[in-house]
Order: structure tokens, then C-alpha cells, then sequence
């Protein structure tokens, strides 16, 4: 094993030498990189809409949840038990003292997370969001402080989290991490560093990596190349037509599509050798976050063959834009969330790479505690999950604010100010995915600006 | 129920109504145009020039149209096509609520009346137009629910578009607002207004989105679309979080016309439904809130009725001067190229502001108000940017749905009867079209207009590629499969057993050998020049890419098929299936220049 990881490293340096020269500065760049050994896999399931954090860490204690349940009751009522106090499912996390008489739970629906929670494999980060500085609600309301462009907008709030800027952004964090571990040798080739079942494309993308797009059920090629009808000679004309080998227009879109067809097709031939035989051993519920999340799990499994030590993965479920009927479509997804998510987990335990992959959740944001009838409306910061056998479970980290209004760290109508910025968030996962101080403050230049928090890995 | 302002909201019904149903038969909804010819003595195009306009015009040239137009007024073309009777979705509903004593088939009739329409009506031009604007005003049924199960609503929302495709964009607006589909997508439909003893507060959706996608975008513009700057140098935001929930209160008290009781037996509560989904919303005065309503520096005073603020509110946003650009632009990036120049942005948005638009002949299109859609979609294909090939930095990537339907009129597909075709059923899946329809994830669209692809050559010049966001190693051979089934007539070889036991299980009343003839293509012009693989191509080049076809693109199709033996009929539909596979799958034809 320790043999095979060595040669691949040294066939990467000699690729890169062959393209640069660069042997020195890429020996500099090994000696400094923190960690570029072993396995280890990202994989962050985005929300798309914007989680309900008011509904993803419900507070337990007495005082809190009365509070929590009059704010909210029509939606309570709505949910018929499924939020009463003793139907949820109570967090003992071993930092409790931090929270004093607070206490908090999770919904029923997420029964299975809160299970890898109490068994130390999951822990939830609190308020997180964008920011560009520690921000209070006063200084919200006087506008005496830097903030992020256009809160409260979807496609701007998922771009500020996957790039740090709003739509338009050109690259990611997870792009970013992939070319520092690619310029330090863990991978020989960028193609399935980052790979995505679709809709992640900004956060997976750095100047070096481009995301590699795979569907549930693996990679798709052109039928037509097997169509026996066809000569050899003709079909072989085709697949030099489908990988846009012909086109030599100067036009800038139509290069981009030409581009995009090779990679496509070199990748998805390469893919379908390398993983197309995989079978797993653990079951994955047959829903949509399942099936991607089942599909990470066979590309992991084929991680040798692909000759990738390093990987980041996007998933993505919609639906959490829950402005109305909250009650009835909330749950549904939560339960998806929680049964796909614990599938995955399973699946890396029985993979032996329980330590080697964390899985991490993001959202556009989180929603306002006042309800707006039967939904809840755009919010900022929210509260996260970040699982795997490499986590420090068992641990709320960061603040859970008051489910109250009128706080310092109330926005209007319960939209929280983030106490942690995603970038704080984000460089956590950086450092364990194997970046060093020096490169995570390249990724994020802002961290300098707020005050370290506690460490989500053990 | 107390409803408000009751004859007005008639006198709403009944213009809707003639916007619906009068356009057809005595034109009313058409441009104002000068009848006759202009003054000017009008440049007639080529056969490439009239294949090229008619790709930003139509769902894809014909041969026939391509001659018909060449030599031929432009600007004639324009006033006939304006002048078309539109063709409407809600009759195909009622056709298939007829037709099927099950719900399957109604429930995708929309679906089947896009294909059928854009595919076969005449009135290309508006077909075209509303299609864009469905991709700006976006309602999807990608959800599911009411707006799958009553597809009434859908029809309604989109025939507003269709027939108002050349009216006003203020007018579309205040139709958008009272449609159930938007009310229901957009979650304002029995929207409340605040109560301080809960602390609900009114939903934002429609506030937001009307103001970020809809009508002046997020931070202010410039007439030619580029951003504004303040004294820093730093770009201007339109609005605050405090402007949403100040207009949020506009959209309080709209619930649908129509008694909808869970009493009702089946059949009277579908109806109902259908009902009650095919027309403006009422306002009920108790549901509308009393407050003070204050957004982008106005303020609607206390007690204001809610169709009064709700025209105040439109009239106000509407008023922004960011509309004619933003609105403009988007509508340049659905007709014709994805990242326009400045001055074509500014050529729109100045027919958009004053109304009017000179047609190359000479005569005026447009009434002159401002938001004439009829001057504005002039301005987008009349201008040299659209009639002239531009520089490396201009096109667009022509969108899934546009190329499947540029086939299926290229080759005059036999039957476009989309209900025999389940792969025609939803085409969102990325392993299909990646797109369908009135069928977005979101009222982002597939696409957003502002989308740069990441790590790509176009993203590093900072040029806008919306179709960019959903091409990838996925959707690019799986577009491929698409097409090869449609291209190679597979539809001719269905197994009908096996299709009638699908139909049988999901109760469409249907007979299943009538698959057989669905989308087919007829090849004949093809065939007679399947001998001769440069006469082939020269075809080709004409009808799907309009003389833009580069030589060695066309010289590697040229040279696959000449490997391909022409001794049997089998062989020369061979030679010409894939010839257009090829040619519909190579970055000459996707990209549109």
C-alpha cells in the first residue's frame, strides 16, 4: 500500500515536470503541504432553498421550547405530533456546559443523524453564514459594519457560500483546495478530483479543476459508438466527432463547447472502466439525495482505479425554499436527508473509510423564526451537520442564538447573524481534507479577521 | 368572502378575456403597426441571411420558410407574423380533459400543446417570444402538486404570455400577479398580512423575486445594462431586505375565484380546481393588509385597498429605469446571443422605453407606451448584431428544447403528437434534455442569465453563458442519445406490446400503434442527395446552421460518410441519419453564431 501511494506521487511529479519543469518548486511545495497521504474524501450535500434552522435544532429545554412553540405554533399544530416536546429526539453533547440550562434536540426525521451524533460520528456546527466581519444586530441595523453583497438571495447566497462572492464567481473553495492538493502531488490528474451529480459546478471549480459531472447511474456515453451497423472506421470517425476534435472555429463559446465535449467523453469512457464494475455492499434508499450519495459511495469505492487520493464530491437536494406548506414538505425532505445521509455513512464504515470521508451539509441560508402564515421566509445564518468518523462528535460547535426576536444576534424576524463565517467553516474542513495554515489563509484571506473557533475534527 | 372592488375586477376578467380569446379573431392584441410598406427601400436577405433570422425567430427554419423569406420584406414577415392568430395552450387542456377518461394525459396536456404549437403553429414568432418570456417569468411544474394536477393553471399563466407576447410588459406584469400559477408558486396565493400577537409577518417570495428576476434585477443599470457606479467606484444595490418586506404587505389578501372544497365529490372538485385556476385572483379586503406599505422610496398610504396598492406597486417598480435593460438583455440572451455588446443592449432597451421601433422598411411597430413588447422584440431581431455573423465573443448555445424542436420542423416530422412519445413526457432529466418546458427547478430558471461558466474560456473573458450552466459530461452525450433516437426514426420500430401495457398501467387511454408514426422524420429532400455527401452537407448547412458550418468540421462529416457503402436503402438512411447526428451535435450547430 505505502509502495503504491509512493509511485503514484512519483508519476505525478514526473507529469508535472514533463509540463513545467517544476520539480524543485513542486518538491518546495510537498515539503510545506501538511498532508497529502492516505484517502480522504469531502462530500457536501447542499440544500438548496435554504434549511430551516429553526426546525433543524429545535431548543429542549423547558423555558426555551415553550418559547419556540408559541412563536411557532401554528406550524407546531400543523405537524400534528411530530413536534411536541416529547417526540423529539434530545442532543447530550459533550460540551453541554457550554449551553448552561439550554438544551437542545433534533427533529424525529433526523432520528438517524442524531443516533451518529450521540455515538460521537456527527457534529453540528451552529449559526453559520457568510460574513465579512464579526457583525451584531446593531451594527446590522446602523449599517456600521461590512457585509456580504445581496443576503437573502438565493442564487447570490449560494454563490457567496460556495465562492465567497456573489453570482458571477468564477471559482470555489472546493476547487481551490483540490488544485493545492494536485499542486502538492496527491492527485496525478485534476479529471475525477471534484465530481458533482450536478448543480455544485461553482464550489468544485479552481483555475486547475474542473468538476467532472456524473449521473445516479454513472457515466453516459454516446449509444451510437456500439451500434454494430456501423463499420469500425466510421465509429472510430465518431468518437473523434463526439470528443469535438474537428472544430477549429475561432469562436469563444464554441471552443468552450468543444472543450467540453473531449474532457466529457475521455472522462465518462475512463470513469465507466474504472467504476462501472463496482457493487457496494450496503443499501441506499432509492430517493434522489440516495441514489447521488450512492453514486459517491461507488466512485470512492473505485478511488484506485480512478488514481485519485484526494476528492471532493457535490450532492444536492431542492425543496428547502419552504415559504409555504412548510408542515407537509419539510419533514419529507428532512427524513430524505437523514435516511440517505446515514446510508452513506454506512456504506463508509463497511468500506473501512469511515475515517477517511466526512460529509458536510451547506445551504443558501437559514429562515426567519416569525412565521409568514403557514412557511418562514429567507434568513442568514444556520446550523450544520458535519459527519464521519474523523469529526469531534458528540459537540455542538459554535453558537445555537435564542429562538427568540430582539436579540443580538436578530437580523428581523428571527434572521440570525452568523457567529461563524463559512470561511471559518470552510478552512476547518480544508485543514483536514490537507491543506496547512499558510494555504487555507490563501483560499480564505479574510480568517484573520475572526476570532478562532472550536475544532470540528478531533 | 368579502370581495372588493367587484367591477373592476370584471372589468379585469373581460380584458383578460379579450386578450385570450379577441386577439384571434379580430387582432387586437397585435402591434400597431403602419399597414403597407415603409418608406425606406428595404434590404432583402439571402438564403443564409433568412435561415439565420428565422433561427432567432421561430422553433427552427424550414426549407420552405427559409425560400419564402428570402427576397422577400422582412419587415412584412415581422407585421404577418404579429398579425398571426395565436395559438393557445388551454384548448389542448380541454382537448385531452375531453378525450381521456383518466388524468395522465391531462395532467401532461401542457406539455403535449408546447410541443404540438411550437412544433406545427404557424404564429412562430409569438410562440418564440412567449417562450423566452416563460424563461423570465418563470411558473414550473417541476414540483409536482396543484400546478401538475390542475393544468389549467399552466395554460392559463402561459397563454397570458402567448397572447401578450407583442402587448406590454407592464400589462404581463399585472396579469403575472393576479394568475393562480404564480400565486401558487410563488406561495402569495392567501397570503396573509402581519399579526403582532404571532409575530407572522407576510410572505416575501413574490416581493423578492419580482423585484430580483422579474423587473429591475439587483443592483441598478445603465441603459446599455452595464451597472451603475456610485463615487467609490462600487456598484448600487436596487433594494434593501427593508424594501421586501415593505412590498411583501402588497401581496397580502389574492385568493383564487372560486369555491375549492375538500367536501366536493372527485369529479366537481377537479372541476372546481380547473376553475378557479383559469383566472385572475380575487383580492378580499380582510386579508389584505392595512398597513402603511413603504419599498424603493415610496410609501402606499395606511388602508389602501389591496388592487390599489397592488397597481401603485407595479406602477412603481415598473417605472425603474432598469426595466428596459434588464428586461431587454434577457430577452436579447433567449432570441439571439448570450452576452450582447453594451450598444445592442442600449438599442433595446431605448425601443423598450420609447415604445416604438422603425422596422427596416420604414414603418413604426410599437404604440409608443412604454414596455411595448412588440417594439422591443423588433429591436432584438432587426438589429445588426442579430442579421450580421459577429466576432469571437457573440452567439449563444442554442438550449436543448430549441434544437429538438429545430429537428422536428427541419424534417418535417410526420404527427407531432407528443402523447404517443413518453420520452416526450418530461425531457428535464439531465440523461434526456436537461430541460423541459415550463419545467425549471426553480423560478431561476434552467439557466440564469447572469450565469458565467466557471473554468471555461468564456468565464475567463467574463462573457455571460447562461445555456453553459447545464452542459456538462452528463447532459452532453445523453443530448446526443436524445437526438439519435429521434434522428434514426427509432419511433418507427416501438414495441407497441410493451407500450400499450405502459399506457394500460398508467391508465392513458390510448392506442399504442399510433406510437409508430409519432415523430417521424421525413427524410426524402435528404435522401435524393445521400450520393453526393458535399451537395448533402451544402443542404444541411443552409436549414440547421445557416452557412456558419465550418470546413473542417464539414470535411470530417463529409469524410465519415463517404466510409459509409450507398448499395441499399439501408445504407444511404444511414449516410443521411448521420449526417444530421453529427452535424446537430457538433459545436458549429450548438453554438449559434
Amino acid at each position: 500500500m505505502i509502495r503504491r501511494e509512493f509511485l503514484k506521487t512519483g508519476s505525478a511529479a514526473l507529469a508535472l515536470a514533463s509540463m513545467g519543469g517544476a520539480v524543485t518548486a513542486l518538491s518546495a511545495m510537498q515539503a510545506q503541504a501538511a498532508d497529502t497521504t492516505g484517502y480522504k474524501a469531502l462530500v457536501c450535500v447542499f440544500l438548496f432553498g435554504g434549511m430551516d434552522n429553526y426546525d433543524t435544532i429545535i431548543p429542549y429545554d423547558s423555558t426555551s421550547y415553550q418559547r419556540w412553540a408559541q412563536i411557532r405554533a401554528s406550524l407546531v399544530n400543523a405537524q400534528g405530533t411530530t413536534r411536541q416536546r416529547a417526540q423529539l429526539r434530545p442532543l447530550t453533547p459533550s460540551n453541554q456546559n457550554d449551553f448552561g440550562a439550554r438544551r437542545f434536540a433534533l427533529p424525529p426525521e433526523f432520528s438517524g443523524i442524531h443516533q451518529l451524533f450521540q455515538s460521537g460520528d456527527a457534529a453540528i456546527v451552529g449559526n453559520v453564514g457568510p460574513l465579512i466581519e464579526p457583525t451584531t444586530a446593531a451594527q446590522f441595523e446602523d449599517q456600521t459594519v461590512s457585509l456580504p453583497l445581496r443576503l437573502f438571495s438565493h442564487n447570490d447566497q449560494q454563490s457567496t457560500w460556495m465562492s465567497g462572492a456573489t453570482e458571477g464567481a468564477q471559482f470555489g473553495w472546493g476547487g481551490l483546495f483540490s488544485d493545492q492538493q494536485f499542486s502538492a502531488g496527491a492527485n496525478s490528474s485534476t479529471t475525477f478530483a471534484n465530481i458533482t451529480t450536478g448543480g455544485n459546478e461553482l464550489f468544485l471549480t479552481g483555475p486547475q479543476t474542473a468538476p467532472y459531472n456524473v449521473t445516479n447511474d454513472g457515466a453516459v456515453l454516446p449509444y451510437v459508438i456500439d451500434n454494430e451497423d456501423l463499420s469500425p472506421s466510421v465509429r472510430d470517425r465518431l468518437v473523434a466527432h463526439f470528443r469535438g476534435e474537428a472544430y477549429g472555429q475561432p469562436s469563444l463559446l464554441g471552443r468552450d463547447l468543444a472543450n467540453k465535449m473531449r474532457s466529457a467523453y475521455d472522462a465518462n469512457a475512463q470513469y465507466n472502466q474504472a467504476a462501472g464494475t463496482v457493487v457496494l455492499n450496503s443499501a441506499f434508499p432509492e430517493s434522489g439525495l440516495g441514489r447521488q450519495l450512492q453514486i459517491v459511495a461507488r466512485t470512492i469505492a473505485a478511488r484506485h482505479q480512478l488514481g485519485t487520493r484526494r476528492q471532493i464530491f457535490g450532492v444536492s437536494l431542492g425543496g428547502f425554499d419552504t415559504h409555504d406548506n412548510q408542515a407537509a414538505s419539510l419533514p419529507a425532505l428532512q427524513q430524505q436527508v437523514d435516511a440517505a445521509v446515514v446510508a452513506f455513512h454506512t456504506s463508509m464504515v463497511d468500506l473501512g473509510l469511515n475515517n477517511d470521508v466526512t460529509l458536510f451539509t451547506a445551504s443558501d441560508f437559514g429562515r426567519t423564526l416569525a412565521l409568514n402564515g403557514d412557511g418562514t421566509d429567507h434568513g442568514w445564518g444556520g446550523h450544520h451537520f458535519v459527519i464521519g468518523g474523523g469529526v469531534n462528535g458528540q459537540r455542538i460547535i459554535g453558537d445555537i442564538p435564542p429562538a427568540d426576536f430582539g436579540h443580538a444576534l436578530d437580523a428581523g424576524s428571527g434572521r440570525l447573524i452568523p457567529t461563524m463565517a463559512v470561511d471559518q467553516y470552510a478552512a476547518q474542513l480544508g485543514q483536514w481534507y490537507g491543506l496547512n495554515a499558510s494555504e487555507l489563509v490563501g483560499v480564505f484571506p479574510q480568517l484573520g479577521k475572526f476570532s478562532p473557533v472550536a475544532s470540528i475534527f478531533a | 368572502m368579502a370581495k372588493e372592488n367587484k367591477c373592476l375586477l370584471q372589468y379585469l376578467q373581460i380584458c383578460v378575456l379579450l386578450v385570450l380569446t379577441a386577439c384571434g379573431g379580430t387582432g387586437a392584441n397585435n402591434p400597431n403597426t403602419e399597414t403597407g410598406t415603409g418608406t425606406s427601400p428595404e434590404p432583402v436577405f439571402t438564403s443564409t441571411e433568412a435561415a439565420r433570422f428565422l433561427t432567432h425567430a421561430t422553433f427552427g427554419p424550414r426549407s420552405a420558410e427559409i425560400s419564402a423569406l428570402r427576397n422577400a420584406s422582412p419587415s412584412q414577415w415581422y407585421r404577418q407574423q404579429a398579425a398571426l392568430t395565436p395559438s393557445l395552450l388551454s384548448p389542448v387542456v380541454a382537448e385531452f380533459a375531453n378525450r381521456a377518461p383518466f388524468r395522465t394525459l391531462w395532467r401532461f396536456s401542457v406539455t403535449f400543446g408546447f410541443w404540438r404549437n411550437t412544433i406545427t403553429a404557424q404564429d412562430q414568432l409569438r410562440q418564440r417570444m412567449a417562450f423566452a418570456l416563460s424563461e423570465l417569468l418563470v411558473v414550473s411544474n417541476s414540483g409536482g402538486e396543484v400546478l401538475r394536477d390542475v393544468p389549467d393553471a399552466l395554460a392559463y399563466f402561459e397563454d397570458l404570455l402567448i397572447a401578450n407576447a407583442f402587448g406590454n410588459y407592464r400589462d404581463i406584469l399585472e396579469l403575472v400577479t393576479y394568475s393562480p400559477a404564480m400565486g401558487y408558486f410563488l406561495t402569495y396565493q392567501g397570503n396573509l398580512p402581519a399579526d403582532p400577537n404571532t409575530g407572522r409577518m407576510p410572505d416575501e417570495n413574490y416581493a423578492r423575486e419580482l423585484l430580483q428576476l422579474f423587473t429591475i434585477g439587483v443592483i441598478e443599470l445603465n441603459t446599455d445594462g452595464t451597472p451603475k457606479l456610485d463615487a467609490n467606484g462600487q456598484m448600487v444595490e436596487t433594494y434593501s431586505n427593508n424594501d421586501i418586506t415593505g412590498l411583501a404587505k402588497v401581496f397580502t389578501g389574492l385568493v383564487l375565484d372560486g369555491d375549492i372544497s375538500e367536501d366536493l365529490a372527485e369529479q366537481e372538485f377537479i372541476a372546481a380546481q380547473s376553475f378557479a385556476y383559469s383566472r385572475p385572483m380575487l383580492t378580499i379586503a380582510n386579508q389584505h393588509s392595512t398597513d402603511e406599505k413603504t419599498f424603493l422610496g415610496m410609501t402606499i398610504p395606511a388602508a389602501t385597498n389591496a388592487r390599489q396598492s397592488i397597481g401603485a406597486a407595479l406602477d412603481h417598480i415598473f417605472a425603474h429605469a432598469n426595466v428596459g435593460p434588464f428586461v431587454g438583455r434577457q430577452i436579447i440572451q433567449r432570441l439571439v446571443s448570450s452576452h450582447p455588446s453594451t450598444h445592442y443592449v442600449e438599442r433595446v432597451a431605448t425601443a423598450f422605453n420609447q415604445g416604438s421601433y422603425q422596422l427596416p422598411d420604414g414603418s413604426l411597430t410599437g404604440t409608443g407606451r412604454r414596455g411595448d413588447l412588440a417594439a422591443t422584440v423588433a429591436a432584438v431581431l432587426f438589429d445588426d448584431e442579430a442579421l450580421n455573423l459577429g466576432n469571437d465573443r457573440m452567439g449563444r448555445v442554442r438550449e436543448p428544447i430549441l434544437r429538438f424542436t429545430h429537428w422536428a420542423r427541419a424534417f418535417n416530422v410526420k404527427n407531432v403528437t407528443a402523447e404517443y412519445v413518453t420520452d416526450l413526457y418530461d425531457t428535464s432529466e439531465v440523461t434526456v434534455l436537461g430541460q423541459h418546458p415550463y419545467g425549471a427547478p426553480s423560478v431561476f430558471n434552467f439557466f440564469r442569465p447572469g450565469y458565467k461558466a466557471p473554468g471555461s474560456v468564456t468565464g475567463a473573458q467574463g462573457l455571460t453563458a447562461p445555456e453553459l450552466q447545464i452542459t456538462n459530461a452528463s447532459s452532453i452525450p445523453s443530448y446526443v442519445n436524445f437526438m439519435e433516437f429521434f434522428v434514426t426514426g427509432k419511433q418507427a420500430f416501438t414495441d407497441i406490446d410493451d407500450l400499450q401495457r405502459e399506457f394500460d398501467d398508467r391508465q392513458i387511454d390510448l392506442g399504442a400503434n399510433q406510437a409508430l408514426d409519432s415523430f417521424l422524420p421525413d427524410y426524402s429532400i435528404e435522401l435524393n442527395l445521400a450520393d453526393s455527401p458535399a451537395a448533402l452537407l451544402d443542404h444541411l448547412d443552409l436549414l440547421l446552421t445557416y452557412g456558419t458550418l465550418s470546413t473542417p468540421t464539414r470535411e470530417s462529416i463529409i469524410d465519415t460518410l463517404t466510409l459509409i457503402p450507398i448499395a441499399t436503402d439501408e445504407e444511404r438512411r444511414l449516410r443521411v441519419h448521420t449526417a444530421i447526428l453529427m452535424l446537430m451535435t457538433a459545436p458549429d450547430y450548438l453554438v449559434s453564431q
